[in-house]
């Protein structure tokens, strides 16, 4: 009777209890057939261990830190950056004035408009079904309309304030894309 | 302190302050090893070195989660090892050849004294049957003999059952040895025809 296959390779990686391992032992003291397996089993985990590593061919190092270091944008990027956060504030304080101005007339013509379709017409509509509905459909409308009369009037329609929209969206993208497009930085 | 004489473990504290070289350093030592882990994994040479920087990569950004109080060479070793047998898992076909080009080489340069050529020949051989074996012997046998790892820590890292790393292990050795006769058996009818 021999050692099984299970327990020479336990043998080998010391894994047997004590007492497995005894009896292991008393077993290859006898029998030349488990001995030659072992021998055959240790030559090929040695061989295996000693096996040499074989040389890179390219050094790593390089191409490793090129992508861990955070790559720097442009020098006039962080300027641009700044320009454009000032600018877009700046921007953003003349127009707002103005473009709330602008907006009053639809504002104050939507505001009853809205309100009774959220707090009335909705809870009507169940009730008293479509028609309700239609009316407040009509007041949205008729508020539509008189804003478009005070624009085609041209209180605040005028050149400067056309051309300012224009430079503010045009520095609203430019800042959008010096945000969106700043590179990563990687932390330790 | 100069840094090629800086233990491991300042050259990990160094890497978190946010010196990079530092790291570096750490890579230079020890990218031949890892690339070995996932050279004898995959059995390609380009494949492995690609997964030997993602290896590093990896440890960069997992260094926070590093114990420095360990030796990093087996960390970055096993962190190689996941990242391989991730790729070997992924892998359509399984059990590429080794690359033939660069085992020739190996072999040349050890062609001088006979027992080196011997010796040459038989560790071509034992690569050669490393690479045949199938993915998920290879896998145990790297984990046990080249990473160390106990059984256990085998069944974690391969989510097996003990019971299946052990069998995989034997079988994976039989195979292994097997190979490694039969060469033997060839050279023989070789030397005395």
């Amino acid at each position: 009777m021999h050692l099984d296959d299970s327990i020479l390779n336990e043998y080998v990686d010391g894994r047997l209890s004590a007492a497995a391992d005894r009896q292991a032992r008393k077993h290859l003291g006898t029998c030349p057939v488990c001995r030659a397996r072992l021998v055959r089993l240790e030559t090929l985990t040695e061989s295996l261990e000693a096996l040499p590593e074989v040389p890179l061919t390219r050094d790593l190092v390089r191409p490793v830190l090129a992508r861990l270091a955070p790559r720097p944008g442009p020098r006039w990027l962080g300027w641009m950056t700044a320009l454009e956060a000032v600018g877009g504030t700046a921007l953003a304080a003349y127009v707002w004035p103005r473009l709330a101005e602008w907006m009053a007339p639809f504002a104050q013509q939507l505001a009853p408009a809205a309100s009774v379709l959220w707090s009335e017409t909705l809870t009507k509509a169940w009730d008293s079904g479509w028609s309700q509905l239609v009316v407040d459909v009509r007041s949205l409308e008729y508020a539509a309309d008189l804003w478009l009369r005070s624009l085609s009037a041209g209180s605040v329609w005028t050149w400067p304030f056309i051309l300012s929209l224009g430079v503010a969206a045009l520095v609203v993208g430019a800042l959008g894309n010096g945000v969106l497009l700043r590179l990563p930085v990687r932390r330790t | 302190m100069d840094m090629d004489s800086s233990p491991d473990r300042d050259l990990v504290e160094r890497t978190r302050r946010g010196e990079v070289d530092a790291y570096g350093e750490l890579v230079r030592r020890y990218q031949t090893s890892v690339f070995n882990v996932c050279y004898r994994l995959l059995g390609e040479r380009q494949e492995a070195e690609d997964l030997a920087q993602d290896a590093f990569l990896r440890g960069y950004r997992r260094l926070a989660t590093f114990d420095a109080d360990r030796p990093f060479g087996p960390w970055i070793r096993k962190v190689a090892s996941n990242l391989s047998l991730n790729a070997l898992q992924k892998r359509a076909s399984w059990g590429l050849p080794f690359d033939e080009e660069r085992d020739e080489r190996i072999d040349v340069d050890q062609l001088d004294p006979a027992d080196e050529q011997e010796r040459g020949e038989q560790t071509a051989r034992l690569r050669q049957a490393l690479s045949e074996l199938p993915p998920h012997y290879r896998a145990v046998i790297e984990l046990r003999h080249f990473q160390d790892l106990s059984y256990e820590e085998m069944a974690r890292s391969l989510a097996l059952p003990l019971s299946d790393v052990k069998t995989h292990l034997f079988r994976a050795r039989r195979f292994l040895a097997r190979r490694l006769r039969a060469g033997d058996d060839g050279e023989a009818r070789h030397a005395s025809g």
